[in-house]
Order: structure tokens, then C-alpha cells, then sequence
């Protein structure tokens, strides 16, 4: 498309455009500030599923209680809108708290009743994968390998860090990577909410701009493409550091093992 | 490129109309009396009731708007689809340039000055004039004004206020660029928003807060003070029951926003035409105020116009 | 609980209007996306370097924001902007990018014996794969359509912020009035009808794989 669309929005050749334009790169609601708030976010969040998470799912797949329940919840959770989750937070919560002040560098100022609907919305998103994928992992361990590690005098809490978590650690990580991916793609409905920044803000607000050539669809397409992007790339991080992190023995590659 | 944005939007040929022509039978006395017709000048509208689908934009009034015009059309035979909650100007207007929508509700000021930034008109009948002069040309026709009004404010605490002494938008000039300003994210954008701001009153905010068009998210974060000053539109509840002050505009940077339906031209009718003026005679500022109060106490925005259309005598 | 009743009686015929739209956007990407992901799918498990194009390609797609895709592909199909069949494709590209990996996956891991068997006794290539492979996968498909389900309806109630017509409008008027009732009401209707959904893919594989209840017997 090299005309402006016949309905008076900026065709799409204006992306080219935006994005060459140094000025949506720079500053504090540039291009780059989006993309490094995006990340961090996506990064606090995902450190806070895991810290939820990982235990939790170490204690289920352990033991074998709870299964069910955990599963069903999952199943449940995710069959709720964000964008519901989201708004229901936001009229329930956003009157009541009158916290002024921000976090310098995380929250801006007066931002901390937006922002805890949508962190409360992403963790809603990111633990179940991770929970699941903890769990299933652990109960997959092939059961001599925990006897062994019983009978060699660990106590459970013992064997459950040093030698099941390691041993799950590839299935775990298939789990963080999906919670990452979902985290990444849905701080976009997050900026629905006010001050929530990330590439999410140039859609929302590109949305209610459209005809803009700076603010509007151009930026909301550009932080489409570097969305797409960012998952890319972390993706492809995430498996590189999976590979780091698993230990040589338990790579999945089950044909492999003697059997 | 940008003026390419207004020449692209042109595929709007048009013929602007009154054709509710008769002079100001208004029952209102505010501002002037709505415009005379002026319209000799077109081909006659079809008489045939013909059918329409009216959008709106994205917060509770102009739904509300919607579906009075919607009421009143039905009452003379039109068939109404109602399409609501479309989003903002851009968007809504590209949806009635791409025949998505037939009409929509409008205000005078800030369509005219989506059309022609460089306006200077003020009062309601030079921005309505000019309205129709710029879409003359556009395949859009403008029906009659009513004289209810719903301005753009720059609105804060009573608190607020009284902490740096704030009557008049002027008066922020020192303490803007400490304050955070929020509103709809084209006022950003738009002539009479942030750069009428800068130019006229030397007022520059120092962070801009996109937020969605008044409703309870806009309110909650100015009385909590998420931001220090809203765009809060004039007729919203929440300005007198959270004990607001609206900032006075004596520059007038805010042009008179006469409540005003936008048609295709080549989807008005008569019976339309005529429906639409018969809402424009009744509505005051008031009553738009009083229904607007309704909707965001939880009535059902077409429930509420119904009732108000009977009451009127308009259906 | 009173006044989610009340509401939901006072409301009661746009509601009806909108859990259809709802129902029909989140359900006939599914249909659409799964017929056009059996033949991708299938290209994909069969060969290395084509799994690699097409699944990074659907997975390309997938990364693309709803937003974002809702409001572009007006303007590449030629459709109209609030034409609500744009949230309809942009849903089936989505669900093509999910069901490819599934069918791939579940294709690939139909037994080799059973594809050698099928094969000696003159199957070609296509019948293989109508009258073997996928009834064979399709128990790991349906998971996958089930999944696709769940995720389809919840991009659904994005589309509020656009002015579709579906349930989601009940967030933007919960919103609009800071009122609770309109958003509980639409996040339990939400929920309902994923489930709704989803009971009724369980209930379509099962009809469709009768021998899997008779090995179970």
C-alpha cells in the first residue's frame, strides 16, 4: 500500500516513515523507552510467576497432591478475557489505593493504581503455564531416579531441589518460555490501563489517534513489528539459556537413553 | 505529508444542507439562534424514509447521542441500526468514509476543526457555517445544531486549585510543566488541544496521560491525583459531584461544540433530515447534562433516550 | 448476585445478540483455521525444512498483537474497517498459527507401524492421511482445537476496544459507569461459554473416534 488508505488513515508506507524518523526512537516515550519498560516488565513479572510458581509445582509434582486441583484452576484461569480481568481490577482497585508516588525508573508517579490491575493480570496469565509445566516435569522423572535419591538418605525436601527440579528443568523452561511469550503479547491489552507503558502504550493510544501520522497507526504498527520481534528474540534466548542450564544428561532426547 | 491526512479524508464530496430550514423556532435562549437554512441552493433530500446505521464514539454521551437521533428516526419510518462505541474521531470517520456507518453523532468545533485546523471560528453559528463550508466538497451533509453543548474542560481539584491559585487556564502557566495533564489521546494532536495550550496560553504540561474519553477512569485518576488536570467534558456529573473546577477559557480556545448529526449525503433522507431537527430544537445543554447523568448512573443509554424522546413529544 | 440478575433480565436482548457474535467469531476461525492447518500441517511433518518454514512462519504470525492485526487487515483485504469479519480472519490466522504446530506434532507421531501397514495394503499418499493418520491424531488435534478455543474467545472481547459487537462491550460500559455488575456478568458469561465450547469439541472427538471407547471397554 504506497497511497493513504481511501478511509483517511495514514497508509501503511508511513511505518517506513515513522520508523525512520530518529525522534520516535529517542526520549522518554520513544521506541527505545517502550522496548526497555516492555522487557522490564516482562522480566518482573516473570520473576515473580516463577517465585510463585516453581515451588509451588515442585511441591505438587512431588508429592502427587493437588494435581487435579492445579490443573483445573489452570484450565479455569485461562479461559478468562484479560482484557475483563483487567477492567474489573482497575474499577475495584484504582479508587481505593491513593498512593501518589511511583517507583523512579519503574512506576511513574500516580501510576501505582493502574499498575497493580495489570501486574495482577499478567501473574493470573504466567503462573499456570509455569505451575503446570513444573509439575508435569517432576512427575515425569523416571521414579528410580527419585527411590535413588530417597534411599541415598535425602529428605524429600532434599531431593526435590537437588535432583527432581534439575531433572525437570527442561520441562520447566518449556513452561517459562510459554508464560514469557503470553506475558509479552498481552502487556498490549495491559496498556488499557493508564500509565502502563511498553510497546502496548503505542497501540492503545495509537488506536485512539488513528489518523496520526506520529501518534497514531504508523506507531501503532511499528509496535506491532518490534512486539513480533521482541518475541522472536526471546525466544530464541529463552532456548539458548535452556540448553545452558539443563544438564548434559537429561537433554530431552528420550530415543536416546539406553533403554 | 500531514495536510495529505485532510486531502485524503476528501473523498467526501458533498452538499452540505439544513434542510430542517425553518429560522431559529428554537425554544432556547442560549448563545444565538441556531443558523437559518441558507439551502436553497440543493437538490430536494429523497422523501423516502430510507434506512441508516448511526455510530458513535467510545464514551457514554455520544451513545447517548446515537441513540436519540436513532429514536427519532424510527418515529418517522427510518431504519436505525445503532453501531456504538466505534472509538475516536479517526476512527469513526474513516468508518462513515468507507460506508461502515451512515451517520454519526458530532459537535461542531471539534469536527470543523478535524476538517480545517487552520479555523479561527468561535461562536455557534460562524464554527457551523464554516462546518458546512468544509463539508461542501466531502460527500458529508451536516444537519440542524442543537444548542446543547458539550465543551472540552481543563478541569482539577478543588485542591488543586486553591494550592496554585488556578481560575483560568492562563493561570497554570508557571506550575504547568510540573503538573501532569490527562485526556483522550488525539488532544494531543489536535489544534484547540495541547498546541492551543502551548501557543495561546503559554501553558505546556509536563507529561501527557492518554486516557480514555471521560468516564470513570478519567474522574478516578484526577480525584485521586493519578493527574493533577483532566480534559473532563463540561457536561459529565462529575464535575459538580466531586467538587471539580473547570479552569475559565477566556481566549476561547474551546470553540462552541454544538451538539450536530453528520450524514453520507447520499444516505440522508427527508424524514431523517427532519427527525434529526425536531432532537436539535428540544435538546438544551441542560437536558443533555440531565441525560448524560442518567447513563453514567447505570441507565441503559437507549432506555434513556426512549423516554426522553416521549417526553418531548418527539416520538 | 441480585443485581447481576436484574441486569441480565433488563438486558437481556442485546446480550442474547452478543454471545451470538461472540460465539460465532471465536467458533468459525476454528473451523476455517483447522481446515487450512491439516494440509500445512501435514507439509510440515514431512519434511525438515518445510516444518521449519511453516511453523516459524504461523509462529510469526501469532506474535502479531490483536489490535494491531484487527485494524490492518482492513486495508489488505479490502475490507470495511468495523466489518467484524476482520476480527473473524484476523482470529483464524491465530488459530492457524496454533493448529499447524498441533497437527504437525500429531501427524509425526502417528506409530510408523501403523503408517507401514496402511501403506503395504495400497493406501496413497492422501487416503493416508484421510483414512489413517488423522483419525489417528486427532484425539492430540482436538486437544490442540480446545486450546485454540480457550484463546479465541478471549481475543474476542478485545475487540471492544474497536466497537465490535460481542459480549466484551459489557468491559468497556463496566468502564464507561465504574460500575461492577456489567464486567462480572461478562466475565462469567465468558467463562461460560468457553466451557460450553469446549464440552462440545470433547463431544465432537469422541464422535468422531468411536473405536477409542471401545478399547477403553
Amino acid at each position: 500500500m504506497t497511497e493513504d488508505a481511501g478511509n483517511g488513515l495514514p497508509g501503511l508506507h508511513r511505518v517506513q516513515i515513522w520508523l525512520n524518523d530518529p525522534g520516535n526512537w529517542s526520549g522518554s516515550e520513544g521506541m527505545l523507552a517502550r522496548l526497555g519498560e516492555h522487557i522490564e516488565y516482562t522480566a518482573v513479572i516473570i520473576a515473580l510467576a516463577v517465585l510463585v510458581a516453581v515451588p509451588l509445582g515442585t511441591a505438587i509434582g512431588s508429592t502427587g497432591r493437588g494435581t487435579v486441583a492445579a490443573a483445573a484452576a489452570a484450565n479455569a484461569l485461562r479461559a478468562v478475557p484479560t482484557l475483563g480481568l483487567l477492567v474489573l481490577l482497575i474499577v475495584v482497585v484504582s479508587p481505593r489505593v491513593s498512593i501518589g508516588a511511583g517507583i523512579p525508573g519503574i512506576i511513574p508517579s500516580g501510576g501505582i493504581p493502574y499498575f497493580l490491575p495489570a501486574l495482577l493480570v499478567l501473574l493470573i496469565l504466567a503462573v499456570p503455564p509455569i505451575l503446570t509445566s513444573t509439575y508435569a516435569g517432576i512427575q515425569a522423572i523416571d521414579p528410580a531416579v527419585r527411590d535413588a535419591a530417597r534411599g541415598s538418605g535425602m529428605t524429600a525436601l532434599h531431593a526435590a531441589i537437588r535432583i527432581e527440579l534439575p531433572c525437570a528443568i527442561p520441562v520447566v523452561m518449556s513452561g517459562i518460555r510459554s508464560a514469557t511469550l503470553q506475558v509479552i503479547a498481552n502487556l498490549t491489552v495491559a496498556a488499557y490501563a493508564p500509565l502502563v507503558g511498553g510497546l502496548g502504550r503505542f497501540i492503545v493510544d495509537g488506536d485512539q489517534n488513528l489518523s496520526d501520522p506520529r501518534f497514531g497507526y504508523p506507531a501503532m504498527i511499528a509496535a506491532g513489528l518490534g512486539i513480533a520481534a521482541l518475541v522472536v528474540a526471546t525466544d530464541g534466548a529463552l532456548k539458548a539459556l535452556q540448553r545452558q542450564i539443563s544438564s548434559p544428561g537429561i537433554r530431552i532426547r528420550p530415543s536416546k537413553r539406553p533403554s | 505529508m500531514r495536510p495529505g491526512i485532510l486531502l485524503t479524508l476528501a473523498a467526501f464530496a458533498a452538499t452540505a444542507i439544513t434542510a430542517c430550514g425553518a429560522n431559529g423556532s428554537s425554544a432556547v435562549s442560549e448563545n444565538s439562534t441556531p443558523v437559518a437554512s441558507a439551502t436553497a441552493e440543493d437538490s430536494p433530500l429523497p422523501s423516502t424514509p430510507g434506512a441508516v446505521t448511526i455510530g458513535s464514539a467510545n464514551f457514554p454521551e455520544s451513545e447517548l447521542l446515537a441513540y436519540l437521533y436513532a429514536g427519532a428516526m424510527t418515529a418517522r419510518g427510518v431504519q436505525v441500526t445503532v453501531h456504538a462505541g466505534i472509538g475516536e474521531r479517526p476512527a469513526y470517520l474513516a468508518a462513515l468514509n468507507d460506508h461502515s456507518i451512515g451517520a454519526v453523532p458530532e459537535y461542531t468545533g471539534a469536527l470543523l476543526s478535524f476538517l480545517h485546523p487552520a479555523t479561527t471560528a468561535k461562536t455557534p453559528n460562524d464554527v457551523y457555517n464554516e462546518l458546512r463550508t468544509y463539508a461542501q466538497g466531502r460527500d458529508l451533509a451536516v444537519g440542524r445544531y442543537a444548542a446543547a453543548q458539550d465543551v472540552d474542560t481543563i478541569t482539577v481539584t478543588r485542591a488543586t486549585a486553591a494550592r496554585y491559585h488556578l481560575q483560568s487556564i492562563g493561570d497554570l502557566k508557571d506550575v504547568a510543566p510540573t503538573l501532569s495533564l490527562g485526556a483522550p489521546a488525539p488532544f494531543r494532536t489536535v489544534p484547540y488541544g495541547i498546541p492551543a495550550l502551548k501557543n495561546i496560553y503559554g501553558v505546556t504540561f509536563g507529561r501527557f496521560v492518554p486516557l480514555p474519553a471521560t468516564g470513570s477512569i478519567a474522574r478516578t485518576t484526577l480525584v485521586k491525583g493519578t493527574v493533577d488536570a483532566a480534559d473532563i467534558f463540561s457536561t459529565d456529573p462529575a464535575i459538580q459531584r466531586d467538587n471539580l473546577i473547570s479552569l475559565t477559557d477566556p481566549q476561547n480556545i474551546f470553540a462552541a461544540e454544538n451538539v450536530v448529526p453528520v450524514f453520507r449525503r447520499d444516505v440522508l433522507t427527508q424524514p431523517m433530515a427532519d427527525a434529526c431537527a425536531a432532537v436539535a430544537t428540544h435538546l438544551t445543554t441542560s437536558a443533555l447534562a440531565g441525560l448524560v447523568t442518567k447513563v453514567v448512573d447505570g441507565v441503559d443509554p437507549a432506555a434513556a433516550a426512549t423516554s426522553w424522546l416521549a417526553e418531548e413529544g418527539i416520538t | 448476585m441480585n443485581s447481576l440478575w436484574s441486569y441480565l433480565q433488563a438486558n437481556h436482548a442485546q446480550l442474547g445478540r452478543w454471545t451470538v457474535a461472540t460465539l460465532w467469531l471465536s467458533t468459525a476461525p476454528l473451523v476455517t483455521g483447522l481446515v487450512a492447518a491439516v494440509p500445512v500441517g501435514w507439509l510440515a511433518s514431512r519434511n525438515r525444512v518445510a516444518a521449519l518454514i511453516l511453523l516459524g512462519g504461523t509462529g510469526a504470525l501469532y506474535t502479531v498483537p490483536s489490535l494491531v492485526m484487527f485494524l490492518t487487515l482492513p486495508g489488505l483485504l479490502g475490507t470495511r474497517i468495523l466489518d467484524p469479519i476482520n476480527v473473524a480472519v484476523a482470529l483464524t490466522i491465530y488459530s492457524v498459527a496454533l493448529l499447524t504446530r498441533t497437527v504437525t506434532g500429531a501427524l509425526s507421531a502417528v506409530p510408523a507401524d501403523v503408517t507401514g501397514a496402511a501403506t503395504a495394503v495400497g493406501y496413497n499418499r492422501f487416503q493416508l492421511l484421510i483414512a489413517v493418520q488423522l483419525p489417528v491424531a486427532l484425539p492430540v488435534i482436538a486437544a490442540g482445537v480446545r486450546a485454540a478455543a480457550v484463546a479465541n474467545v478471549s481475543l474476542v472481547s478485545v475487540a471492544s476496544i474497536i466497537g465490535t459487537a460481542q459480549l466484551g462491550q459489557l468491559f468497556v460500559i463496566g468502564t464507561n459507569t465504574g460500575s461492577l455488575t456489567p464486567i462480572v456478568l461478562g466475565l462469567l458469561l465468558f467463562v461460560a461459554l468457553a466451557l460450553v465450547i469446549d464440552l462440545a469439541i470433547v463431544a465432537t472427538a469422541r464422535i468422531l473416534t468411536p473405536w477409542r471407547q471401545a478399547a477403553t471397554r
